[in-house]
C-alpha cells in the first residue's frame, strides 16, 4: 500500500482525507474526530440550519460577544482578510446577513489539520471538496502534487487536470481554486473563469482565490505583493495567466506556457 | 451587484459515478478499511505491489477503532455512512425495485438558492437513473464554495496517474438536492 484514503461529507461537501501508510494507525485513531471537528462547525456555522449560531446571530437571538469562542475566532478572521483583501473578500452577503461559509471550510480543515499535526500525525493531505491541504511530512511524492481541474464545472473536471503542481519542498501546503458560472468578470478586460492560488495555509489560498474571482483587479494587484501566495488564472476564453512564481510549481513536463500575470 | 448568468454543463452519467468507486481504476490498487461507523479508510497502492484490494465486502463491526486495527479490504462504497454520493447512485434503482419499470426523462423545478438557481434533468431508464444534466447552475457572489457531494465525489475520484488530488471549483450543495428530490419525486421515484 502507498496510501491510504477516508472520506466524510460534511459541510454540503465531501472531504477526502488521505494518509500515507506509515500513518494508518494514528489516522484510524484520529479519524473519528477529526469528523467530529467538522460536524461541530457545521453544526455552528451553517447558514442552512435555522438553529446554528450564525443564524441565531442574523436574526438577533444572538450577539457576537455571547458567542462561541470558535465563532468569534472566525468572525475576527473575516474581518481580518476582508481588510487584507481590500473588501474583495466579505463575510457580509449581498442580502446584508453574515456569512463566513467562505472561510469556515477553510478554517475547519485546518483546524483538523492541526489536530493531526498536533498528535504526530503529518503524512496526509486533505482535499475538502476540491481545495487541498497538505501535511508537513509527506514522503510519497505523489500525494505532494495537485492537479488542477480542467474546468469550472465539476462534472467536467472529473476529466483531467490542467497542469499539476508540484509542492514537494516547495514549502506551499495549500491549493484552493475558485470558478464561478457568471461571467462579467472583467479583469484586464479578460472574464476569469477559475483562479488557483497556492499559499502555505489554506484559508490564505482560499480567501485569496475568492478574492481574485470578486470583480477587483486591486485584489490581484494586492495578491500579488502577497509573499507566499502564487496563483494562476483562467478566462471564459481560455488564456492562462500566472503569478510571477507560479509557473516553477507546475510539475515538470506538465502544462507550460501562458503569459506572466502583471497587475496593472 | 454582481450579474447572473447560466452556464450549461455536462452530462453526469451515475454509472460512470458507480465505476469510480470500483477500486483500482486509475493504477492504483485500492482497498477500503472499515474504522468506525463514521469512517472508513481506503488503501491505494501502485499497480506492481500486491493487490490486496479486491473488494471483500465484511464491514468491521467494531465501533471503536483501537490502536493495532489492521487494514481490512472492504470496499464496497455501501458501507461507509459517511459517503452519501454512494447510496444515491447505487439505492436508487433498487428503491424502484417494487415499481414497474419507470423510464423517461423528468425536468426539476428550477430551484432558486441564495445564489443563484440549479435545474437538473433526470433521465431514467427502466428504474435506473441513467444521468444526470444539470439545466442550468447559476451563481451569485461565493455560492460556488459548495458542491453537490456526488458532483464532489466524482472529481475526488478523477485521480489523474500523476497527482493524488485534484483542486477544482465546485457548486453549491442543498439547492441541488432539492432539484434532485423533485426531479425523483417527478418521477415517481
Amino acid at each position: 500500500m502507498n496510501y491510504s484514503y477516508s472520506d466524510i461529507e460534511s459541510m454540503g461537501t465531501v472531504f477526502r482525507f488521505s494518509f500515507e501508510q506509515r500513518e494508518v494507525p494514528l489516522a484510524l485513531q484520529l479519524l473519528p474526530r477529526a469528523k467530529e471537528i467538522l460536524t461541530e462547525a457545521d453544526h455552528r456555522f451553517s447558514t442552512y440550519s435555522s438553529q446554528s449560531e450564525v443564524s441565531r446571530i442574523n436574526r438577533g437571538e444572538l450577539k457576537l460577544a455571547d458567542a462561541s469562542w470558535d465563532l468569534r475566532l472566525v468572525a475576527e478572521e473575516a474581518d481580518l482578510w476582508r481588510e487584507k483583501t481590500s473588501g474583495a473578500f466579505n463575510a457580509q452577503s449581498p442580502a446584508g446577513t453574515w456569512d463566513p461559509s467562505g472561510i469556515v471550510k477553510a478554517w475547519a480543515t485546518q483546524s483538523v489539520a492541526s489536530f493531526f499535526e498536533a498528535n504526530g500525525l503529518n503524512g496526509f493531505t486533505i482535499n475538502a471538496g476540491g481545495d487541498i491541504l497538505l501535511g508537513s511530512g509527506l514522503t510519497y511524492p505523489k500525494l505532494e502534487r495537485v492537479g488542477i481541474a480542467n474546468a469550472v464545472s465539476i462534472a467536467e473536471a472529473s476529466s483531467d487536470a490542467m497542469a499539476t503542481l508540484d509542492l514537494a519542498g516547495s514549502g506551499f501546503r495549500a491549493v484552493a481554486t475558485s470558478g464561478t458560472a457568471e461571467r462579467g468578470d472583467h479583469i484586464w478586460g479578460a472574464e476569469l473563469k477559475q483562479v488557483t492560488v497556492v499559499a502555505q495555509d489554506l484559508i490564505t489560498a482560499d480567501v485569496w482565490a475568492t478574492a481574485l474571482m470578486t470583480n477587483n483587479s486591486s485584489a490581484l494587484e494586492l495578491a500579488e505583493r502577497e509573499p507566499a501566495v502564487e496563483f494562476m488564472t483562467l478566462t471564459v476564453s481560455g488564456e492562462k495567466g500566472y503569478s510571477a512564481g507560479f509557473q516553477k510549481l507546475i510539475d515538470v513536463g506538465q502544462e507550460v506556457g501562458g503569459r506572466n500575470v502583471r497587475a496593472k | 451587484m454582481r450579474k447572473e448568468s447560466k452556464l450549461a454543463l455536462g452530462v453526469i452519467g451515475l454509472s460512470t459515478l458507480g465505476t469510480s468507486y470500483l477500486l483500482g481504476q486509475h493504477g492504483d490498487a485500492v482497498a477500503e478499511i472499515a474504522l468506525a461507523p463514521a469512517s472508513a479508510l481506503t488503501a491505494t497502492q501502485e499497480p506492481s505491489a500486491q493487490a490486496t484490494a479486491e473488494p471483500a465486502p465484511a464491514p468491521q463491526e467494531s465501533s471503536t477503532p483501537s490502536t493495532n486495527a489492521t487494514a481490512e479490504p472492504a470496499p464496497s462504497p455501501e458501507q461507509t455512512e459517511s459517503i452519501e454520493p454512494a447510496p444515491t447512485a447505487t439505492q436508487e434503482p433498487q428503491a424502484t425495485e417494487a415499481t414497474s419499470g419507470v423510464s423517461g426523462t423528468f425536468t426539476s423545478d428550477a430551484v432558486r438558492y441564495k445564489y443563484g438557481t440549479i435545474q437538473l434533468e433526470l433521465v431514467v431508464s427502466n428504474d435506473t437513473i441513467s444521468s444526470i444534466n444539470l439545466i442550468q447552475a447559476t451563481t451569485e457572489g461565493r455560492g460556488y464554495d459548495q458542491a453537490p457531494p456526488i458532483l464532489v465525489q466524482a472529481a475526488l475520484d478523477a485521480n489523474g496517474s500523476g497527482f493524488g488530488n485534484l483542486s477544482g471549483a465546485t457548486f453549491t450543495t442543498q439547492a441541488f438536492k432539492k432539484a434532485l428530490d423533485n426531479a425523483l419525486a417527478k418521477a415517481g421515484m
